[in-house]
């Protein structure tokens, strides 16, 4: 039955075949070596449909994502421990692999193994010049301060700086990410960026205790018109508006009342 | 009451609006975003068309790429279950030609589709498994549950952990082709191609069936080499492997284009199954597929295939068919709409017989796990040998919710 089209075609698939799994079988072979060249291999596997073979962030698959995956090319990362405008740890950049980001399209990797996590992290440090650069060094890592402790007194002062420092102009009065400036809300890249709806525990990308919000509050996110306020607000006062923001999609939910006309 | 396309319009905009304001109550991601606290697309371009990610996903084993996991599905939280539902309404508006005498009829239908369970995730190291259980709803009180595809999966033979490049699987499934059947945008109208069997037998190239298989994906091959290569037994199984196997070989290679998925795809699909007693067919089914993204906008998807089908024992003589289907998928919207078309056509060579089909359609998704959508399907049955042309117009609106 099978013609003579059909015998050859099948003949040339194996060959393929063949020669694809000899490549595979010459590969990296899985030790806990930790290198850039295995970085590089799995990042081809795992990263690259999103984040682009090159690191641009436009990988196959980004056109169809809300929450573009990150451009490494340009060295600038939302979710650290540092200064704002500061690079990233490597501590940084393998917890966002670990733990992942809720509420986009980027998982959690903690099934993969530790060396290839690390790995990937030392190739993502080759994407862009800016890990190269002496002078983006020592990097200042901020220090979590002793918390104050969540009472309704912390989150009802939360509450004034959150509405004094205009938060409410990006993430609304009520706090579901609704204020009058969120239609126009972009980062660097003109990408649009939906400000979150605090009030939603499972719309929270990262900030899900209040020692992560303390920290946003402080590091800034860099690329996004989120700023640091470690020059503009006093410690106790960015853990109360932490510890206000955490109340929004947990336990009280304050709110005093006011109305977007009472902001203007 | 005389059944037109506007009381079906009219009753599937109330169910949309319902789904609609469902949506925003909606919490419920089905089972792999809820496991993996990601949404759906992440994995498809739009539910159920798989993206480059999920094929990834997908052929480690229900597993992110690079990772091998070995917390079994029971110490796992959430549990590894979810359902789907898809009701829709159907008005089937049928012309029928035949030796000269028309006949036209017409149909409105609620169909409710059931609710499939879909569970699958890691047993041990290297043990991963899937099973779709399909409970079709048939009166009140009254349901039939059945096992679509069941099947258990080793994985990463050839090592390093979470490299998918050598594994194999047994059970009932469906073949992984470039255009699996279950995962096409067009709900209303089959693929013709998939569809031919002239035979009536059990060796469906797209239909779940049982089967052994090697398969894998080979990143190190371009942008990623996926290969599979079966042995079946047919979409029943039980028969012996003498009088009723097919064996079936897929190679697919795919390139990044300015970060554009380019697939190209080659399968053949061959053997031989009984069609009654002492009467066997052989058969050969082989074609090649190609996926082609815009490389500029990266929001049209084209889509093409092309079989060639051949039997050697069709009522005691060989028949050879020839066709495919050419489709085009558009995001307009990320993660919220879509429109999409699809052109298919078969032509058998011995009996002149053609079809040629012509669908098209626009989907919403209020949520990840919640869409709807609106089809149009025009189907033209020509069967010269019969003295029929049967020409089905399908106005089709449904919802989709997965939880």
């Amino acid at each position: 039955m099978t013609t003579n089209i059909q015998k050859t075609t099948l003949v040339t698939m194996i060959i393929f075949l063949t020669v694809g799994l000899y490549s595979c079988a010459t590969s990296y072979n899985g030790s806990d070596e930790v290198s850039v060249a295995r970085g590089q291999a799995v990042y081809h596997e795992a990263c690259a449909p999103c984040h682009g073979d090159n690191g641009d962030g436009s990988g196959p698959v980004s056109v169809s994502l809300t929450t573009k995956p990150r451009d490494f090319n340009l060295g600038v990362f939302k979710f650290r421990s540092t200064a704002s405008g500061e690079l990233p740890t490597d501590y940084d950049l393998l917890r966002i692999i670990n733990s992942g980001i809720y509420h986009t399209a980027m998982p959690s990797f903690a099934q993969m193994s530790i060396a290839d996590q690390y790995s990937v992290v030392e190739y993502i440090k080759t994407l862009s010049p800016a890990f190269s650069d002496s002078t983006q060094y020592p990097l200042d890592t901020v220090k979590i301060s002793t918390p104050v402790p969540y009472t309704y007194d912390s989150i009802e002062r939360g509450r004034e700086v959150y509405l004094n420092m205009h938060c409410w102009s990006c993430h609304g009065i009520t706090a579901e990410g609704n204020g009058p400036s969120a239609p126009t809300v972009t980062d660097d890249q003109g990408n649009h960026i939906q400000p979150t709806n605090l009030t939603h525990f499972w719309d929270i990308k990262v900030g899900r205790t209040p020692e992560k919000v303390y920290l946003i509050f402080s590091t800034g996110l860099n690329g996004t018109p989120m700023p640091s306020y470690t020059q503009i607000l006093t410690d106790k006062q960015r853990w109360d508006l932490a510890n206000y923001v955490y109340s929004l999609s947990h336990t009280s939910r304050y709110y005093d009342g006011k109305q977007l006309s009472d902001m203007k | 009451m005389k059944a037109t396309p506007y009381r079906a319009l009219f009753m599937a905009g109330l169910a949309i609006l319902f789904v609609g304001i469902f949506a925003n109550q909606s919490e419920a991601i089905p089972l792999f975003a809820r496991k993996y606290h990601v949404s759906c697309f992440r994995c498809h371009t739009v539910p159920p068309v798989l993206n480059d990610f999920g094929r990834r996903f997908q052929i480690n084993g229900y597993q992110l790429p690079g990772t091998d996991e070995s917390e079994p599905i029971w110490a796992q939280e959430p549990l590894s279950l979810s359902f789907v539902f898809y009701p829709s309404f159907v008005s089937a508006h049928t012309v029928t030609t035949t030796g000269g005498v028309t006949q036209t009829n017409d149909e409105l239908s609620f169909e409710p589709s059931g609710l499939d369970l879909f569970t699958a995730g890691t047993i041990a190291k290297h043990l991963s498994y899937f099973l779709a259980a399909p409970i079709g709803i048939d009166g009140p009180g009254q349901f039939s549950p059945s096992i679509e595809t069941m099947s258990i999966m080793f994985n990463n033979l050839l090592g390093p952990d979470g490299q998918s490049n050598l594994n194999f699987r047994f059970g009932r499934y469906r073949l992984w082709n470039t255009f699996p059947d279950n995962t096409s945008l067009v709900e209303s109208a089959d693929y013709l191609i998939y569809d031919y069997d002239p035979a009536q037998g059990s060796l469906l190239i797209a239909e779940p069936q049982w089967a052994a298989s090697v398969y894998g994906f080979l990143p190190q091959v371009m942008d990623g080499l996926r290969y599979e290569l079966a042995l079946s037994d047919g979409t029943d199984g039980g028969a012996s492997l003498k009088d009723n196997s097919a064996t079936f070989l897929m190679l697919e290679q795919t390139e990044y284009i300015d970060n554009a998925p380019f697939r190209l795809g080659v399968y053949y699909y061959g053997g031989k199954q009984m069609v009654g007693v002492n009467t066997s067919d052989n058969l050969a089914r082989m074609g090649f597929a190609v996926e082609a993204n815009d490389p500029w906008t990266k929001r049209f998807d084209l889509s093409f295939q092309y079989m060639n089908a051949t039997d050697d024992n069709i009522g005691g003589v060989k028949q050879t068919m020839n066709g495919g289907f050419l489709g085009l998928n558009v995001l307009i919207v990320p993660e919220k709409l879509f429109v999409y078309g699809r052109y298919d056509f078969t032509k058998v060579t011995e009996t002149s017989e053609k079809q040629n089909q012509w669908t098209g359609g626009v989907r919403y998704h209020f949520a990840p796990n919640v869409g709807a959508y609106a089809e149009l399907s025009f189907l033209d049955d020509n069967a010269p040998a019969a003295l029929t042309d049967t020409k089905t117009t399908l106005s089709t609106l449904g919802v989709m919710v997965g939880f």
